[in-house]
């Protein structure tokens, strides 16, 4: 998993300064401790390619670019232009 | 590499409240990197809880803080920040970043390239560190944020 962030501490009674690393949400940008076995539900985005938080909200793929757009013109945070395929040129006349 | 600017405050630890408040300043979309937060406050055994959770324009008010540079040859920042709000910032829903630590010790978040907590570039549109207690002794005292960013 890749890394966005890294938490560094210092734990009480100890003088070992422990570095823990957090992931990001590639919707809304949330970081969190990465802790494999947690039994928290996280998410999967196959159109960002990236992990997402789990939330409800970010299931939908707005990703985090698009919605700082969508907080900038007043947007729905889950504002997505729609993209179509178009397999060939399209005709003038259309 | 965009411009760096670093950003401190602090307040009384109270129910959920803002210790600091960085806010956009409308033309140059800001992204906070590295965050250091502590309590100054006599130490106690007590658990707390740091949130950082995006505002917006609101009604905040308080001590307004002006943007160091840390590369002298910068301008000055288009970015604002707040700290020791007597009225706290408009908070948008869902929290972005948290951690839990003993009010002793002092943690330090750092993000990787290009995973910084980006702020949208509407002016008052923002980010605030949040701190709460969660278990423990009573802690009266100024809890302590610095944000690291560049826009």
């Amino acid at each position: 998993m890749k890394e966005s962030g890294m938490i560094i501490t210092t734990p009480l009674g100890s003088d070992k300064v422990t570095h823990t690393p957090t992931v990001m949400c590639c919707h809304c940008g949330r970081h969190w401790e990465f802790k494999p076995g947690s039994g928290r539900k996280r998410g999967f985005c196959m159109r960002c390619n990236g992990i997402t938080c789990g939330s409800n909200k970010c299931d939908v793929c707005v990703p985090l670019e698009q919605m700082l757009d969508n907080m900038d013109a007043g947007r729905d945070p889950t504002h997505r232009p729609v993209i179509i395929s178009v397999p060939k040129d399209v005709p003038g006349d259309i | 590499m965009g411009r760096r600017y670093s950003v401190a405050g602090g307040d009384n630890v109270g129910s959920n409240d803002a210790t600091l408040n960085m806010s956009a300043g409308g033309t140059r979309r800001p992204a906070i990197y590295d965050v250091i937060v502590g309590v100054e406050a006599t130490p106690s055994d007590t658990a707390l809880k740091w949130q950082a959770q995006r505002t917006t324009v609101g009604s905040q008010a308080g001590s307004a803080v002006t943007p160091a540079l840390l590369d002298d040859a910068d301008s000055i920042a288009n970015s604002t920040a707040m700290t020791a709000h007597t009225v706290q910032p408009t908070y948008v829903t869902g929290v972005i970043l948290e951690m839990a630590m003993n009010s002793r010790s002092t943690q330090r978040w750092v993000a990787s390239p290009g995973g910084g907590l980006f702020i949208s570039v509407t002016a008052g549109n923002g980010i605030a560190m949040r701190v709460q207690v969660t278990a423990g002794a009573a802690l009266t005292g100024v809890a302590n944020t610095m944000f690291h960013f560049e826009e």
